[in-house]
C-alpha cells in the first residue's frame, strides 16, 4: 500500500521533475484490460499517459524479485497500442484530459522499493536465481528502483521508445521523504486493510453532507470488483468490527446498510490505529494472539 | 456610521467603497498633525473574508444556529448573551449589520458585502470595539474566515501599491515553542527599517503602513495586516479616488495571495471510472526552511501536538504506520493530513479538506509555533491538466 503511494507522489508537484508538469497524467489505477483479440488480461497498477505513450507500470512492495513478476510484466508487455487506446476511451481520456487518447507506444515498467545497484551487484553475485528472475524482466520491460525521499529511476531494462517520459523517467525523479497517504488498496484486500479503506472512503465522506453517508455492503463490493475480489463475508466482518467500533451505525440489517455521520469521524480516523494492535477478528471475538498482518510495510 | 443603509441599494462596490473613504478624508492640517497613527481618529477597515455558504439576509440564521449549538465554548455563549445582532438588507450583495452591546449602550455598524467566494466586512468603528464586537462574531461564523498573507506574502501585497513607501511596521519572531519572543513595532520607519528588523532579529512583518503620495503630497496613509485586514487611516480631500482604487486593488491582491497558498484547486477525489479509480488532485501545503535548530520527525510531532493541536478544536489520529498525523478540524469539519519532513511541515488536502482548514492550521503554526517558516503550495491535477 505504502510503495503505490511512494509512486504515486513522482506524479504530484511534489517530486522533482514533476511528471504532470510535463503533461504526464495518471488516467487509470489498477485497472483490469483485457485484449480479446490476443486472449490476454493485464493487471497493471498504474497507468500514465502523456499523449503519445502509455506505461503499464507495476509496483512492488519490497526488493524481493519473484517468478510471479515475470509473469505479470509478460502480460503487461503483450498489450498492443491498439488495445491501450481502447483502454484510454473507456477511461473517458479525451474528456478527462487534454490528451487525445492516440498512443503510439506502450511501455511497461516494474518498480520495486529499495532495488538500487549495490543491492542488484550483491544479489546477482550471490544468487543466479536472481541474475535470471531480473534478466527474464528486462525482456518485458524496464525494472526501476523507488524509494522515500530517493530517486526513482531504471535500474536495468530500457525502454522501447524515446518519448517525454521515458526520457524524464530515465533521467529520475527526486521523490518527497512523505509522500501523501492516498491510495489504499492492495493487491491482496485483507479485513484489515480493507475495513481501513471502507472508513476512509465513505466515513470522511460524511463530513461533506449533513445527512452523512450510507452504503450497503453490496456497493462496496462492487466498488472493490472486479480489480479486487472482496468477498461479502469479509464485507460483513468488516462492517461489524466498524460498528462495533463506532465508526458507523447499522440502518438496515436485511439490506447490509450502514451510516457514517458527523459523529462517527473520529473513530474513522482511528480505524488504522486500532488495527495496528490486533485483527478483525481479534477485535470483534478477542481470539489467542496472532500476529500483525505482515504485508503491511 | 451616518450612513442609512438605504444609500448602499444597488451600489457597485466602487460607489460602497466611495461611500466610507468619504469617512477618513481629512484637512490637511490634520494629515500632518497626526504624529502616530491610530488613536482616537476615524479609520476605514476592511476585513477580507473567505465565504463557504454566508449569504446577505442570513444573520439571524447563524445567530440562532450559534445560540442553539451545544458543543460551544462559554466564549461565544457569552457573547451571543451579551450582544444582540441585527440586520438590515439593502440589496442581495450588502446589508448593515448592527451589533448591540446593552450594557455599553453602544450600537456598531458594519458594512457586509458578499463578493463572489469572499465577505467584506466594512467599518469604522474604533479597535477597541471592533475586537469586542465583530471580530469576535466572524470568528464565531463556522462558515466565514479571515483570510492570512505569511509575511512574504504581506510584503509583496505592500510592494504592490503604486506611489507608496513604508512608513512602519509590525514585525514579529517566535523561536519554537516559543521560548524566543520579539515583538518590533516601528512607527515613522525609514527605507531599510523593516530589512534590518528580519536580518537582525528575524522579525516578520504582520502588520505594514504605507505613505501613498498623489503628487507629491502624502495623499493616503493606510496599513495591511496579515489577519485579513486592511485599514485606511487618512484619505487627503480630494484623494478620494485614490484611495478607492488603491483600496480596491489591495483587496483583490489579497485575496489573490491567499488563495494562490491555500486554496484547494485539484482536491484529490477518488473517482470510480469504468472498472477501476482515479484520484484527480493532489494539493499540498508546505512549511519550509525554518530558521531552528534540528529537529526529528517525532520531535516536531510533539511540538504540533503540544502548540498547535491543543485545545478544542482539534482531533487527530496516527495514520500511515505513525509517518502522519490524520486531524478532524472539528469547527470547519474538515480533514487533512501532517506529514512531518522535520524540520518541515507539509499539509496533505484530503477529499473534505478546503482553504478553511489550511489557513486556520498555518495561521496557529506561525502564532504559536515558529514564525520563521517559508509557506509555499503545491497542487498537481492528475487528469485536467
Amino acid at each position: 500500500m505504502n510503495s503505490y503511494n511512494v509512486f504515486y507522489s513522482s506524479v504530484t508537484d511534489r517530486a522533482d521533475p514533476c511528471l504532470s508538469e510535463h503533461g504526464v497524467r495518471v488516467p487509470l489505477l489498477f485497472p483490469r484490460i483485457e485484449d480479446h483479440r490476443n486472449g490476454v488480461t493485464a493487471e497493471p497498477d498504474f497507468v500514465l499517459y502523456d499523449g503519445e505513450t502509455v506505461v503499464l507500470v507495476e509496483i512492488k512492495s519490497g526488493n524481493n524479485l519473484d517468478q510471479r513478476h515475470v509473469e505479470q510484466l509478460r502480460r503487461n508487455d503483450a498489450i498492443d497500442i491498439r488495445t491501450a487506446e481502447e483502454t484510454l476511451h473507456s477511461a473517458q481520456v479525451r474528456e478527462r484530459t487534454e490528451h487525445s487518447g492516440d498512443a503510439f507506444a506502450v511501455e511497461t515498467a516494474i518498480v520495486y522499493q529499495d532495488l538500487d545497484e549495490t543491492y542488484i551487484q550483491e544479489a546477482s553475485d550471490a544468487s543466479e536465481q536472481f541474475r535470471s528472475t531480473l534478466r527474464e524482466l528486462t525482456e518485458y520491460g524496464v525494472v526501476m528502483t523507488q524509494g522515500r525521499g530517493e530517486t526513482l529511476r531504471p535500474v536495468a531494462g530500457t525502454f522501447e521508445a524515446d518519448g517525454v517520459v521515458q526520457r524524464l523517467l530515465s533521467d529520475g525523479i527526486t521523490l518527497p521523504t512523505n509522500p501523501p497517504d492516498q491510495i489504499l488498496l492492495t493487491e491482496n484486500m485483507e479485513c484489515e486493510i480493507l475495513a481501513i479503506a471502507v472508513a476512509d472512503i465513505w466515513g470522511e465522506a460524511a463530513l461533506d453532507s449533513d445527512d452523512g453517508k450510507t452504503v450497503s455492503r453490496n456497493e462496496v463490493r462492487d466498488y472493490f470488483a472486479p480489480r479486487h475480489n472482496v468477498s461479502l463475508d469479509d464485507l460483513s466482518l468488516v462492517f461489524e468490527f466498524l460498528t462495533e467500533y463506532g465508526a458507523c451505525e447499522c440502518v438496515d440489517r436485511d439490506e447490509h446498510r450502514y451510516e457514517f455521520r458527523h459523529e462517527h469521524v473520529r473513530r474513522v480516523l482511528g480505524v488504522e490505529s486500532v488495527l495496528m494492535e490486533q485483527t478483525v477478528e481479534e477485535y470483534l471475538h478477542g481470539s489467542e494472539q496472532s500476529t500483525l498482518f505482515d504485508d503491511y510495510s | 456610521m451616518d450612513t442609512p443603509p438605504s444609500t448602499f441599494q444597488n451600489k457597485s462596490t466602487r460607489e460602497v467603497f466611495h461611500e466610507l473613504v468619504d469617512s477618513v478624508v481629512k484637512s490637511d492640517e490634520e494629515m500632518s498633525d497626526k504624529s502616530t497613527r491610530g488613536g482616537d481618529q476615524t479609520d476605514l477597515n476592511v476585513y477580507l473574508c473567505d465565504n463557504h455558504g454566508f449569504e446577505i439576509g442570513e444573520i439571524d440564521h447563524w445567530v440562532t444556529k450559534l445560540a442553539e449549538d451545544d458543543s460551544l465554548t462559554g466564549h461565544t455563549e457569552s457573547y451571543i448573551d451579551e450582544h444582540s445582532i441585527s440586520e438590515t438588507v439593502a440589496d442581495d450583495r450588502l446589508s448593515v449589520v448592527t451589533i448591540t452591546t446593552p450594557a455599553k449602550n453602544r450600537e456598531d455598524e458594519f458594512v457586509f458585502v458578499t463578493n463572489e467566494q469572499y465577505l467584506w466586512v466594512l467599518t469604522t468603528v474604533h479597535s477597541e470595539w471592533r475586537q469586542k464586537t465583530i471580530e469576535n462574531f466572524l470568528n464565531y461564523l463556522p462558515c466565514v474566515e479571515r483570510l492570512y498573507l505569511s509575511s512574504a506574502d504581506l510584503e509583496q501585497l505592500n510592494d504592490g501599491i503604486a506611489d507608496a513607501r513604508v512608513s512602519g511596521f509590525t514585525a514579529k519572531y517566535h523561536a519554537p515553542n516559543r521560548k524566543r519572543d520579539a515583538t518590533l513595532q516601528f512607527s515613522g520607519a525609514e527605507a531599510d527599517d523593516l530589512r534590518r528588523a528580519e536580518e537582525t532579529f528575524n522579525a516578520k512583518p504582520t502588520r505594514i503602513e504605507f505613505d501613498q503620495t498623489n503628487s507629491p503630497t502624502t495623499a493616503i496613509q493606510g496599513a495591511n495586516n496579515n489577519d485579513g485586514r486592511v485599514t485606511l487611516q487618512s484619505v487627503r480631500d480630494g484623494s478620494e479616488t485614490k484611495a478607492v482604487d488603491t483600496l480596491l486593488g489591495l483587496t483583490h491582491e489579497y485575496q489573490r495571495l491567499d488563495k494562490a497558498k491555500f486554496e484547494v484547486r485539484h482536491s484529490p477525489d477518488t473517482e470510480v471510472v469504468g472498472s477501476s479509480y482515479a484520484v484527480s488532485g493532489s494539493t499540498a501545503v508546505e512549511l519550509v526552511s525554518p530558521d531552528r535548530s534540528e529537529v526529528t520527525d517525532s520531535e516536531l510531532v510533539e511540538e504540533i501536538v503540544e502548540t498547535v493541536l491543543n485545545g478544542n478544536r482539534y482531533s487527530y489520529e496516527e495514520r500511515d504506520l505513525g509517518r502522519k498525523l490524520r486531524v478532524f478540524d472539528v469547527e470547519c469539519d474538515e480533514t487533512f493530513d501532517i506529514a512531518p519532513e522535520a524540520p518541515d511541515i507539509v499539509l496533505y488536502a484530503r477529499a473534505t479538506t478546503t482553504a478553511l482548514s489550511l489557513r486556520a492550521f498555518v495561521r496557529r503554526v506561525y502564532e504559536r509555533l515558529d514564525s520563521t517558516y517559508r509557506l509555499q503550495k503545491s497542487e498537481t491535477s492528475m487528469l485536467d491538466g
